[in-house]
């Protein structure tokens, strides 16, 4: 089986981490008997600035034809921020309609949470937030502009349709999980209107899921418990900014951006996998950024293109390398970035030669 | 007029309007502290009142604590979501069976028992295992959050209309086996996506020597194999057991009442969408060694192998269920020990529940090292297993002996398993981390569970002597 790989390294540390994540994923192709046919893009802020262009139309053609992409990660020092962000990243989300933002959130054993006490067993949940509507439609209006007066209104869109497909991968994915649970995380107290679709459709969604159980959790109480009590959470489905929010605070939990990997999925079209960490400018060319989210990425990868074997082998892999790491922070490993790529690729060979 | 199944017949007599879909009128809304309180608070906010409190029950069950009650209660959430609900109930004219009331218990034990739950009724709940209920030939299945305020405001619920699924027990139920066997049996034949979109009714020979109470244990699971509802067709047993309970119809609307509900069967002619046979005579007694009731084996078998499997996402999936139970291939089931025992919940915590346990456990003493618990389904099932001396004869042999509610099903209250140790309980969920994180279930029958309690690890209820 061969699977069409559009690999996109971007700008930063993006190359480094996807070189490493590329070296684990060869590997795992190898010793379980599929084909990576990479094609590689060179979107980014040095493309932009040498030609003006962020993500050319036939580029998104060819993207369009892929089986998934890797990403690394986008943004330049001499380019304006956002610009790279929003019309490279965010448009490739809306051009293959990857609806979901997928965030698996796992303490490794051996990883050192910033929260006390918490152990691996309480930290092993997923974000799906909706990737596609709610605040980030980018409608909104200025009145009285720079007036004493101004007012500035920032809408929030949600769909019946695009709520009720995010809510709906929730509960797929919840079905597929030891745990089976799925928490609904908003504000239906305050916000009247987007959140009550989001509560109704949720209970009608979950009337066909009757063998998994619901919870409900305000985006307020959600940050409380992911601190105090993670163990709470399976599976939470939440929107496009509470996700963006409580991504964050999820990756703090597990051990930081270095081991954060996400995904930006179209459950039936081309999804996107890539370290959410982004840049990270000051460590371009040390050595010293931590692959693994984006080898994690590649694991997620691997899942979703149904090679669940090998995709098992590379997460456990990460887990173990994790925990051996004095840190997960860039230039605190103790290891450099390509030897901490080795290292996983040694173990994801040793998986094999274990089972067989 | 063209043949109708027993769900075709209900669905048509409350329809109101629409198509799919649906609105269909709610005879019955059962109500508890967990899922009510935004429910009734956004009720609130839109200035409305409950539209037919006279057909909404509300009761307590799912976080209070089932040790003694002298003392209230010591969670300050549960008090809270306690006091709201008896609060909302006075302000709203809502029959109310609070903590100190004798017919308070699992909202799925005391609709029955009190005769609310009758044939040919809607009933809706904000809890899944409403689909118990459709025992009686009702069409009942839970809902959420936001379902329970619309019922609340109008007393009807938007539906979309679920095909229909046969299952047919053939033979009688062998010595040994029961009503949870057959339900376990079917899950792990069909799976826990085998009734999703369905709604299922159960039929065969096996189904109508059933009890009530045994057929409502059936359809109680019916939503682990993923359908929306079970039901089993209203017949004389189904009338006895009514008769005479406090919300059964009494003279002459009774028999007008036993006119219609015996018109409810399933035509000769009608179809389902889907049909299944499962063999009832061919079973044994089950349980259940991985963490979904689809992962469930005759105790007479061993743990499986996740070698055994080639689906790939099979094999991973037997494997960590393994992992989590901290089970090894090829384990004979009867040698798994387990550290408690759980009697009790709304699938298996009725009288007769009780009874087939206390059969099992009398003259015996607990297990050295084994937690053994019995929660009753409500108090009037805790008063009747006292005056029948079932409660002597559980206690004497060691079980602690505690106040009705839903308890260590779901672990919200403080009867959480501790992580890493196992038990056998006559719930309906073994989830990672349902009954307590870590926490390692083994889903039987009450008398396999007694047994299991005695000898201190799994057994075949068959031969026990």
């Amino acid at each position: 089986m061969t699977h069409e790989i559009a690999v996109v390294p971007g700008d930063g540390t993006g190359p480094e981490v996807v070189a490493e994540a590329l070296k684990v994923l060869d590997a795992a192709s190898d010793l379980y008997g599929f084909e990576l046919s990479l094609t590689r893009f060179d979107l980014g802020g040095e493309r932009y600035l040498r030609t003006g262009a962020t993500l050319p139309g036939e580029v998104l053609d060819e993207l369009r034809e892929s089986d998934a992409i890797l990403f690394g990660a986008v943004g330049h020092p001499e380019v304006e921020p956002g610009i790279l962000e929003r019309d490279i990243l965010l448009r490739l989300r809306r051009e293959l309609d990857q609806y979901i933002n997928l965030r698996p959130v796992k303490l490794h054993p051996g990883v050192r949470s910033p929260i006390s006490g918490v152990t691996p067993e309480d930290v092993d949940f997923v974000v799906v937030r909706e990737n596609s509507e709610g605040l980030y439609v980018g409608k909104g209006s200025f009145t009285a502009k720079n007036g004493p007066f101004e007012v500035a209104v920032q809408e929030s869109v949600n769909t019946r349709f695009g709520v009720e497909r995010c809510i709906r991968y929730a509960f797929d994915l919840a079905l597929t999980r030891p745990r089976r649970h799925v928490t609904l995380c908003g504000k239906t107290n305050v916000l009247k209107y987007s959140w009550d679709l989001w509560a109704r459709v949720f209970d009608q969604v979950a009337a066909d899921y009757p063998n998994v159980d619901t919870g409900y959790a305000h985006v307020d109480a959600a940050c409380l418990w992911m601190v105090e009590d993670p163990s709470r959470f399976d599976v939470i489905v939440t929107d496009n900014m509470f996700g963006d929010i409580i991504t964050d605070l999820a990756a703090a939990i597990q051990g930081g951006l270095g081991i954060a990997s996400g995904a930006n999925v179209n459950p039936a079209g081309v999804s996107m996998f890539e370290p959410i960490g982004g840049t990270a400018p000051g460590f371009e060319g040390t050595g010293k950024i931590n692959p693994l989210a984006a080898i994690g990425a590649g694991a997620m990868m691997l899942r979703e293109l149904g090679e669940v074997e090998a995709a098992a082998a590379v997460e456990s892999a990460v887990a173990s390398v994790a925990g051996e790491l004095p840190s997960l922070r860039a230039g605190e490993m103790g290891a450099t970035t390509s030897e901490v790529g080795d290292r996983v690729t040694r173990l994801v060979r040793e998986s094999v030669e274990v089972s067989a | 007029m063209t043949a109708r199944t027993l769900f075709e017949k209900i669905w048509d007599d409350h329809f109101v309007t629409g198509s799919d879909p649906a609105l269909l009128y709610v005879d019955l809304h059962l109500v508890h502290e967990v899922t009510s309180p935004q429910a009734f608070a956004g009720l609130e906010q839109a200035g409305r009142k409950v539209r037919r409190p006279d057909l909404t029950l509300a009761t307590v069950d799912h976080a209070i604590p089932t040790t003694s009650r002298s003392l209230g209660i010591r969670d300050p959430q549960s008090k809270k979501q306690v006091d709201t609900l008896k609060q909302n109930t006075e302000k709203h004219g809502i029959t109310f069976f609070g903590l100190d009331d004798p017919r308070q218990g699992i909202v799925h034990v005391v609709g029955p028992e009190n005769g609310y739950t009758q044939p040919g009724k809607v009933i809706v709940c904000g809890d899944s295992h409403t689909s118990t209920h459709g025992a009686f030939g009702a069409l009942a299945f839970g809902i959420g959050t936001s379902e329970v305020e619309h019922v609340l405001a109008t007393q009807t619920l938007w539906q979309k209309r679920p095909r229909t699924m046969s299952v047919d027990f053939d033979g009688s139920l062998p010595q040994g086996v029961a009503a949870k066997d057959l339900i376990l049996g079917m899950i792990s034949q069909l799976g826990v996506g085998g009734g999703v979109g369905h709604v299922i009714e159960y039929r065969g020979e096996a189904i109508r020597g059933l009890s009530m109470e045994e057929r409502m244990t059936i359809c109680n699971m019916s939503i682990e194999a993923g359908a929306r509802a079970g039901m089993i067709a209203p017949d004389e047993t189904t009338f006895e057991y009514l008769q005479g309970r406090p919300q059964a119809p009494k003279g002459e609307a009774w028999e007008a009442a036993v006119e219609y509900w015996s018109r409810l069967p399933t035509d000769q002619d009608a179809t389902f969408d889907t049909a299944h046979t499962i063999d009832a005579a061919g079973l044994a007694p089950h349980v259940s060694w991985g963490i979904n009731p689809g992962q469930t084996a005759p105790i007479t078998s061993t743990v499986p192998d996740p070698e055994q499997f080639t689906d790939p996402v099979e094999k991973d999936s037997v494997a960590r269920a393994l992992r989590y139970m901290d089970l090894r291939p090829g384990t004979p089931f009867v040698d798994i020990a387990v550290d408690h025992v759980f009697l009790g919940s709304c699938t298996n915590g009725r009288i007769e529940d009780l009874r087939m346990a206390a059969e099992v456990v009398a003259g015996k003493r607990v297990a050295d090292g084994v937690n053994a618990v019995v929660v009753p389904g409500s108090m009037q099932v805790k008063a009747q297993a006292e005056a029948e001396g079932l409660a002597d004869i559980f206690q004497s042999a060691g079980f602690s002996w505690r106040e009705a509610g839903c308890s260590s099903c779901l672990a919200m209250n403080d009867d959480v398993i501790p992580a890493g140790e196992r038990c056998a309980s006559t719930s309906n969920r073994n989830f990672e981390g349902r009954q307590g994180r870590g926490a390692r279930t083994h889903l039987l029958s009450p008398a396999m569970a007694a047994a299991a309690a005695v000898a201190g690890h799994l057994v075949d209820v068959r031969e026990w002597s």
